[in-house]
């Protein structure tokens, strides 16, 4: 196996195991999808279900936040997976590929 | 805190919806997580872990939100017109109301005339009640339990009423069926909750008593059978009416089962109802009968339990029920714990859909259907008795209760049963390990019993003792049954012989040293005790090689014996400090390791022995080198003495034949006494040949 397939093989195993980072993301986001609409002043009265109810808002959009970030943060890995493979075929060219 | 008004429906939908949301966070946030962070991305996932620690607590309120709503829509209570109920919305608020909600829900359904309705409020119920379970929340359930003690005391029969048993055939193929698999794990449910509340200390004394004396108590039985083991639950209560000592909710269900079994008022129901039970149905009757004995329930539980045990063995009805259970009451069979008997008291047997529990003894009427003796499971019976009598000796109330059962336990016994002229003992192994760990925990007190011959029978705490330890005393007649069923087994004879024999051993180098036992001559009643054991041996008639079986186990015994401690009983100082105190005598003559039986080293140093001397001379010179060594009055000589064991070889001959002139000092004289080691082994043959059973002379 030469460098190229080498760099294109760590490539390949960021990018699944990425897209299963991003799977459960999903996961995540969705369940919350569902819950947002039954937290509301439709399914009760009173100040005390508001006030948890914009707790409970407030956190999990900083949850949401974060989950709508996944994707750069893991086009950033695969890409970081990339150089530094990169890098590390350059500073060894001419020499054996580590089996 | 206020409360809030909700809509019971979509606040179910929500709590829903929250499970999901944390079901969802624990099964993904780790991926995220772990894998982000195996690459080395700086993403910040630290607001995920917190999402997921908090969901399950979102969740699991929700749901109680969500469950109260609903229990207080069905139960008409704070409905405004809007089809909103108002619900306290804080966690603390809404357990307690949840609680107090279940609690009514269960009443209501146990009074559901509609079965179906009925039990899938009970489902319901113990679906709300799991949660409350795998969440350790000890708040509720203390606050279930204590509104609902009655009907959970109620559950078990009335789950077996609400099976209709199906159709025709249905019904008859369940003709044995107490309890269905679905019954059953709502008991366990159930069972597991209370012995969580009763363990935490939660229960009231009226939650207590509602369970102890439910009117079923087979009922609040099956909350012990089908609940966790006995050690799960509390060791005691608090203190209240009908519970003055505060005993555990276990023994206190234990004692009314008993007084409910003199009475009458224990019925096992089984079955649909549908017809006389025939012939061919009479071995898996017995066995479906057998099955739901709730003195077997448990005597099982409070084994596990040990403080329930003991509180009921030493409790005030631990003598009655030791007779029942090991003896016979009223000329009935030994042992029976009672009789099932077919049919109600008025129905002459034309119902069969339960079967009464009449107490041993009991006549019962002519005019009844079947009927089966019912005999406890007997492994429990042992492990129970064992229990009973294994509370740590001391001062203590369980010391007290130990101490009560123990003496309750050998008044009842049965001497050894004779089987065509030969002595066999006459209870399971299990109750025979029973014995026999109870007459190892009072050894000091069977040796007073022995060397002090009386008829009283009894335990107190010993008022000329500091702290007043509780001891027991035998009457002679008690003692010989006792000594006669341990020795009706050769190898126990022998066993037993040769621990008291290694007692005596040590007593002896204690003696020479000037140590004595307070108010007591621990040497005579040593060897009474001894002596008594050679008297009932030489009154069974053991089949042929057994007795050879029996000194191999006393050889054994003596050999394995090994008293570690001994020596550091101070033996050095005023006279003053040469008395042993309670507690040191219980540490050097109280609750004997049990050497490990038929090990090859002893086997192999029983043979070496066998090739030196007799086994008279062994019997006693083992046990006398043994104290000399452990008091250092001689020093061991690791040719034969390895790993605290006195090894019979050809060096221990030699050894012994080069220093039976050795003098040894008796400090227990005045002046300075001393006789040859051979003399004292001379005097210790003499008094193992048993001069000293008081008892034997007198009889």
């Amino acid at each position: 196996m030469g460098w190229g397939a080498l760099i294109e093989e760590a490539v390949s195993a960021a990018e699944t195991d990425m897209s299963r980072v991003q799977a459960a993301a999903e996961a995540i986001n969705t369940a919350i999808g569902k819950a947002r609409p039954l937290l509301t002043s439709g399914t009760w009265k009173g100040p005390e279900a508001a006030s948890w109810i914009g707790d409970w808002n407030g956190f999990y959009k900083s949850v949401q936040s974060l989950l709508g970030g996944m994707p750069a943060a893991e086009a950033a890995v695969v890409s970081k997976v990339r150089s530094d493979m990169e890098a590390q075929a350059r500073k060894h060219a001419g020499q054996p590929v580590p089996s | 805190m206020g409360e809030v008004g909700v809509d019971p429906q979509r606040v179910a939908q929500a709590a829903s919806a929250l499970e999901e949301l944390r079901d969802a966070l624990a099964a993904n946030v780790p991926t995220i997580v772990n894998t982000m962070s195996s690459y080395g991305s700086p993403v910040n996932t630290g607001v995920l872990k917190q999402a997921q620690s908090r969901a399950p607590g979102d969740a699991s309120d929700m749901r109680s939100r969500a469950r109260l709503a609903a229990l207080w829509l069905q139960q008409n209570v704070n409905i405004d017109g809007q089809g909103l109920v108002d619900i306290p919305w804080d966690h603390q608020s809404v357990d307690a109301a949840d609680a107090t909600a279940e609690a009514q829900a269960l009443a209501d359904a146990e009074a559901n005339k509609d079965p179906k309705a009925a039990l899938a409020a009970i489902k319901a119920i113990q679906q709300d009640l799991q949660d409350h379970i795998k969440a350790n929340d000890q708040a509720w359930l203390g606050a279930f339990y204590n509104q609902a003690a009655p009907q959970v005391a109620n559950l078990a029969i009335t789950l077996h009423n609400l099976d209709s048993g199906g159709n025709a055939v249905q019904a008859y193929n369940n003709r044995f069926t107490t309890l269905t698999q679905s019954d059953q794990q709502v008991l366990a449910t159930f069972g597991q909750g209370l012995a969580a509340a009763d363990k935490s200390g939660s229960l009231t004394p009226d939650a207590v008593a509602a369970i102890a004396n439910a009117p079923d108590i087979w009922s609040a039985s099956m909350l012990v059978k089908y609940g966790p083991p006995g050690s799960d639950w509390a060791t005691g209560e608090q203190k209240g009416y009908g519970n003055p000592d505060g005993v555990s909710l276990l023994a206190l269900m234990t004692q009314n089962l008993y007084q409910d079994l003199k009475t009458g008022n224990i019925k096992i129901p089984l079955g649909p109802g549908i017809g006389r039970y025939g012939m061919e149905d009479h071995d898996k009757l017995g066995n479906a009968l057998a099955a739901n004995d709730p003195f077997s329930v448990m005597l099982k539980a409070d084994g596990e339990n040990k403080n329930a045990a003991w509180q009921v063995m030493g409790g005030p009805d631990g003598g009655p029920l030791a007779q029942m259970l090991l003896a016979a009451e009223k000329g009935d069979l030994p042992q029976l714990d009672g009789r099932f008997v077919e049919g109600g008291p008025n129905d002459k047997g034309q119902y069969p859909n339960f079967f009464t529990m009449e107490p041993p003894g009991k006549s019962i009427d002519v005019d009844s259907g079947e009927i089966f003796l019912s005999t406890p499971d007997q492994k429990a019976l042992g492990n129970f008795l064992d229990a009973a009598t294994s509370a740590p000796r001391g001062s203590s109330a369980d010391a007290g209760y130990s101490a009560r059962a123990a003496v309750n336990i050998i008044s009842n016994l049965l001497p050894a049963i004779t089987d065509d002229g030969k002595i066999q003992p006459g209870y399971d192994p299990a109750i025979m390990k029973a014995l026999t760990n109870t007459f190892l925990r009072y050894l000091p007190d069977m040796a007073k019993s022995a060397g002090n011959p009386t008829n009283i029978t009894g335990a107190d705490p010993l008022i000329y003792e500091q702290g007043h330890p509780w001891e027991i005393s035998l009457g002679q007649d008690k003692l010989s049954t006792l000594v006669q069923e341990l020795s009706a087994d050769p190898n126990n004879y022998g066993h037993l012989k040769g621990i008291i024999a290694a007692k005596m051993g040590t007593e002896l180098g204690l003696q020479l040293q000037g140590v004595t036992v307070n108010h007591e001559d621990m040497p005579a009643d040593l060897a009474a005790l001894y002596g008594r054991f050679v008297t009932e041996g030489n009154n069974l008639k053991w089949v042929n090689g057994t007795q050879q079986d029996a000194e191999n186990a006393e050889l054994n015994s003596l050999i394995s014996f090994g008293e570690s401690e001994v020596g550091s009983i101070p033996v050095i100082g005023p006279t003053a400090s040469k008395v042993l105190t309670w507690d040191q005598k219980m540490k050097v003559f109280g609750v004997p390791q049990i050497p490990e039986f038929s090990t090859d080293n002893a086997a192999n140093a029983i043979a070496q022995g066998r090739q030196e001397f007799s086994d008279t001379q062994l019997k006693t010179m083992i046990p006398l080198v043994q104290g000399l060594v452990q008091q250092k009055i001689i020093p061991p000589d690791p040719r034969w003495y390895q790993n605290g064991q006195v090894i019979p070889n050809q060096a221990f001959n030699e050894w012994w034949g080069e220093n039976k002139g050795l003098p040894v000092q008796d400090k227990s004289l005045p002046g300075s006494q001393y006789d040859h080691l051979d003399s004292w082994y001379q005097k210790s043959v003499i008094w193992e040949q048993l001069q000293h059973d008081a008892y034997n002379q007198a009889h």
